[in-house]
């Protein structure tokens, strides 16, 4: 008779979670909250704002500015918008949270810049167009 | 620095793994309850993973100090009652994961405190063992 009781092999939980489609899109979807959570932080911690002030501010509750700033929680485009105005995001903030890449239309002759706001900076790719800039004029 | 997962002996595989083993999607999932088990998979390994690329460091957000003892924690709320608390700390340029368990937001039942007592407890045996042996680690992958 075959012996049913075989020891279980453990499997490495996050090595298969990570073989499927979905899991690689929630992971990313994990990285723009955690992201967002860290420019919110900062952003509020610059204007020596306190969660319940922040939270009054975008017309919300200290608790939902506590899961956003912990990662826990999706936002609506509404709130995000609120969020984005009130603590003043640049584009180099809103291109670390969405990681993706920014065209700058720079006039060499006027020294005049625009960045593109549907765009986002990567690697530092803004503090050294602002390097470069500085160093031109 | 390396992410490892501690590796009990006794278990024969690591504690967060084998805590983590629960929310691995099933054949006979609803297609919810699957998707429900990705997300969170998913957002715990994004949280490990941003601690690790902090160094392990404390922001007071993400990962937290312990009181009482001598290594760190990871939170992340499962849903309105619960969180889930993942043990760590940092020896030999390796961040350590110990131990996971979930933690109610409200209790007031002596048992319930013991029992997470007991699971802290068991977390700080964890690395007194790897600081002993060194070797009780399996990459995280």
């Amino acid at each position: 008779m075959k012996s049913i009781n075989k020891k279980r092999t453990p499997i490495n939980v996050l090595a298969e979670a990570r073989r499927s489609v979905d899991f690689r899109m929630f992971s990313n979807d994990a990285g723009v909250r955690i992201r967002l959570a860290s420019e919110v932080f900062n952003s509020r911690k610059e204007k020596d704002l306190s969660q319940s002030e922040l939270a009054k501010i975008i017309h919300s509750t200290q608790k939902v500015v506590s899961k956003i700033e912990s990662g826990d929680t999706n936002i609506g485009i509404e709130l995000l918008n609120r969020i984005v105005k009130e603590l003043n995001f640049n584009s180099e903030s809103l291109c670390r949270v969405f990681d993706c890449c920014l065209v700058v239309n720079w006039n060499f002759r006027t020294g005049d810049s625009e960045f593109s706001s549907e765009y986002a900076s990567k690697n530092g790719l803004v503090n050294n167009f602002n390097s470069l800039q500085t160093n031109f004029k | 620095m390396e992410l490892v997962y501690y590796f009990d002996k006794e278990l024969g595989e690591s504690p967060v793994n084998k805590y983590l083993s629960q929310y691995l999607k099933k054949e006979r999932d609803l297609p919810k309850i699957k998707k429900r088990k990705e997300k969170l998979l998913a957002d715990i390994d994004a949280k490990i993973r941003y601690v690790f690329g902090n160094g392990g460091k404390v922001d007071g957000r993400i990962s937290f100090p312990m009181r009482k003892y001598k290594y760190f924690k990871i939170k992340h709320r499962k849903n309105e009652e619960l969180v889930i608390r993942i043990c760590y700390f940092c020896h030999n340029n390796k961040l350590v994961l110990l131990s996971a368990f979930e933690k109610p937001d409200n209790y007031d039942k002596e048992s319930e405190e013991r029992a997470i007592r007991k699971e802290l407890d068991i977390a700080d045996n964890y690395r007194t063992n790897f600081i002993s042996n060194p070797k009780l680690y399996e990459e995280y992958k």
